[in-house]
């Protein structure tokens, strides 16, 4: 039950703190340079600040740690929306229709909704927190192989939605990050797979220097004879600031997104990238403008920053009442908090519930301070745009490479990058779109896995996936959409057939 | 190259990738049969996936070359016909040869990506850093700059040392030296 005293009190605490609120502020503009930074992520931001975080008190530390966290999440769809070049996985789906309306000289805007959709993200992910943490996560807890077996599946059937014009194009590069995913060690048994005899592949294909590569690398040679973009010397208040109205037209779009990824944040080892998707393939059945999304549309963006940042309050309930984290982030500041002598699980509430409630007001803080601070920095980051691209092509290949080494301090990671960059440029030229190679590899290994798991504790019984009630309403809602996606793709072909022969006569 | 020969390009090298890792896979799967007894085996998902991707890869192949076939055909049917010659729209040459330009820049900084990446391991990274950031500054621009190449190759190297060497602590191996 939730403590309004205590809240209170921390609240007061640590408002009345001049350190611990510099220190949120620090680190939640760290956060947001490691999320616009493709390669440098904000578990790196976070693993980075824990050994600075050791003379702080705990609230402190854990207010530098959320703002870095909330921060990174937030930041990835800065350099998605300017450049197309996603910070984050998470903000892939950010770029699909932020970039699109910076060439519409929409930049402005683009980063706006991004900033507020994230807000709103997190703000739901608090409440939701700050409310019933404990009852959800012991729902969450309840998922097993076959629960996340169904879950990724679902996710695969999004490849449709992110494939553009050509479904077979889409299907072969979500099939190809699959085959990705698969190398490096077994999921199941642990024996090394398509390692070739090289020690540096039994770590298999990081998501990073796979994410450099798929799209920092082809989007750089892209761009690097483009000329500058031109856009409005005056960028006003409102075109950053939504108004009342135009966040109660997107309320739906806000709220779904966020309630989507507070759900899977509190699914343990998922993430941002995989509710961004989710909830961008959602909208675009929900939407009633969906036909504009891909092409610049608000609600894209806000699908996406919604859902990505949806995760962070959602990933911190397992991680406080359980000790399970929910993403690799909330794994990262789980050492964090052991550091200070905080062990979470169901204790925490009793044995430390001040630090549980200084969390939850960090939290809140965090995400005051994350929209404020891009609304402020709008400006400034929109001028990258008036850099000619030829100057800042070199640059950006030279950090994204810098990304993709920094993960694992290994330059086998920058070659990996390299070759799939080339790969990803090939592709790019032959109209392949890139973001289901990306969901491939980030489902790959749940997808492979947790099926393996399912079969062999079920010594091959496939039945058990619709025995089991929530694996079974997943895998049912899954069939559905791909018939669905079916029928409308089909239908679609025929209206349009039918157009063409019309414009004929 | 059109996009068509890129779709080729990718096709192939899919197809091919497919054989190589089914060929690592398939032995080993036959040897795994015998040892792990587990209900699915370690490469069974990767070759059903693999065998997948390439039967797609051939459907769009032959797809593609049947189109192609088609297109050449058409064409053959157009210039059958007497056309008048035209005279070069002088527009679109000077579109085209911008365009040609481009390309030729795109390869270049792809071949110096590539070159940065090799000079990085044998040279270390604060020596391939300035050289591809002055080499790729001075190429990509329609009006050149020694000076400023020369300026944002020394400002990025200089940051990076200061942001990810000093604050990161983020060490990049110096080859040259060892």
């Amino acid at each position: 039950m939730l403590d309004l005293a205590a809240l209170g009190s921390a609240f007061v605490s640590v408002f009345t703190s001049p350190l611990t609120l510099f220190f949120i502020l620090l680190g939640t503009v760290m956060g947001l340079v490691f999320g616009s930074l493709p390669g440098l992520t904000a578990t790196m931001g976070v693993a980075l600040l824990i050994p600075l975080t050791y003379a702080m008190d705990t609230a402190t530390a854990m207010g530098v740690m959320l703002g870095c966290y909330i921060g990174g999440m937030a930041g990835g769809a800065i350099s998605a929306c300017l450049l197309n070049i996603p910070g984050t996985p998470s903000a892939v789906c950010t770029s699909f229709d932020g970039y699109p309306m910076t060439l519409q000289g929409k930049g402005a805007q683009a980063l706006g909704w991004a900033a507020w959709g994230s807000g709103f993200g997190t703000l739901v992910g608090w409440v939701v927190l700050v409310l019933v943490s404990g009852v959800l996560a012991r729902f969450c807890l309840a998922f097993s192989s076959h629960e996340y077996f169904a879950l990724a599946l679902f996710g695969l059937t999004i490849i449709a939605a992110v494939s553009g014009n050509s479904v077979w194009k889409g299907l072969i590069a979500g099939l190809f990050g699959l085959v990705l995913s698969m190398f490096g060690v077994d999921p199941v048994v642990g024996a090394p797979r398509f390692t070739f005899n090289n020690v540096n592949l039994m770590a298999g294909i990081n998501t990073i220097p796979a994410l450099i590569g798929f799209f920092s690398i082809p989007q750089i040679l892209k761009a690097c004879t483009d000329k500058p973009k031109k856009f409005d010397v005056k960028i006003r208040t409102r075109d950053f600031v939504p108004s009342l109205k135009e966040l109660w037209e997107h309320k739906a779009t806000i709220f779904r997104s966020s309630i989507i990824g507070v759900i899977i944040g509190m699914i343990p080892a998922t993430g941002g990238n995989i509710a961004a998707f989710i909830s961008y393939d959602q909208t675009k059945r929900f939407s009633k403008d969906r036909a504009n999304l891909g092409k610049g549309s608000v609600e894209g963006v806000i699908a996406s920053e919604a859902a990505n940042n949806g995760v962070a309050g959602g990933a911190l309930v397992p991680m406080l009442t359980l000790g399970i984290p929910g993403d690799s982030i909330t794994a990262v500041m789980l050492g964090g908090l052991m550091l200070h002598g905080v062990t979470p699980g169901p204790k925490i509430f009793v044995e430390h519930a001040d630090v549980v409630y200084s969390i939850f007001v960090c939290v809140l803080l965090a995400t005051i301070m994350m929209v404020a601070v891009q609304c402020v920095g709008i400006r400034g980051f929109v001028q990258v745009l008036r850099v000619s691209p030829s100057y800042l092509s070199p640059i950006l290949a030279v950090l994204s490479l810098i990304g993709a080494y920094a993960l694992r301090k290994s330059f086998f990671d920058v070659i990996v990058a390299l070759i799939l960059g080339i790969v990803g440029y090939l592709m790019t030229k032959a109209e392949f779109p890139m973001a289901p190679a990306v969901l491939g590899l980030v489902l790959g290994s749940i997808f492979e896995g947790e099926f393996r798991r399912a079969m062999s504790v079920t010594r091959g019984d496939w039945t058990s996936f619709f025995t089991r009630p929530v694996s079974c309403v997943i895998i049912v809602i899954t069939l559905i959409v791909l018939l669905v996606n079916i029928y409308n793709n089909i239908r679609d072909r025929k209206r349009g057939k039918q157009r063409e022969g019309e414009a004929m006569d | 190259m059109k996009k068509r020969h890129f779709e080729l390009i990718v096709l192939l090298l899919f197809m091919a990738g497919g054989i190589v890792l089914l060929r690592d896979a398939l032995p080993k799967n036959v040897l795994n049969a015998a040892f792990t007894g587990e209900v699915i085996r370690p490469y069974d998902v990767p070759i059903a996936v693999i065998a997948i991707i390439m039967l797609l890869c051939f459907v769009l192949l032959v797809g593609n070359i049947i189109s192609a076939i088609r297109e050449r055909k058409a064409k053959t049917a157009d210039t059958a016909v007497d056309t008048p010659a035209r005279e070069a729209d002088g527009e679109a040459a000077q579109a085209k040869a911008q365009e040609k330009v481009n390309k030729r820049k795109e390869y270049l900084t792809l071949a110096l990506i590539i070159g940065f990446v090799i000079a990085w391991k044998y040279l270390g990274f604060y020596i391939a850093t300035p050289i591809f950031v002055f080499l790729d500054t001075l190429i990509l621009p329609e009006k050149r700059s020694v000076k400023f190449a020369l300026l944002s190759a020394v400002a990025t190297t200089v940051v990076c040392y200061v942001v990810f060497t000093l604050l990161f602590q983020i060490r990049f191996p110096f080859p040259l030296f060892k």
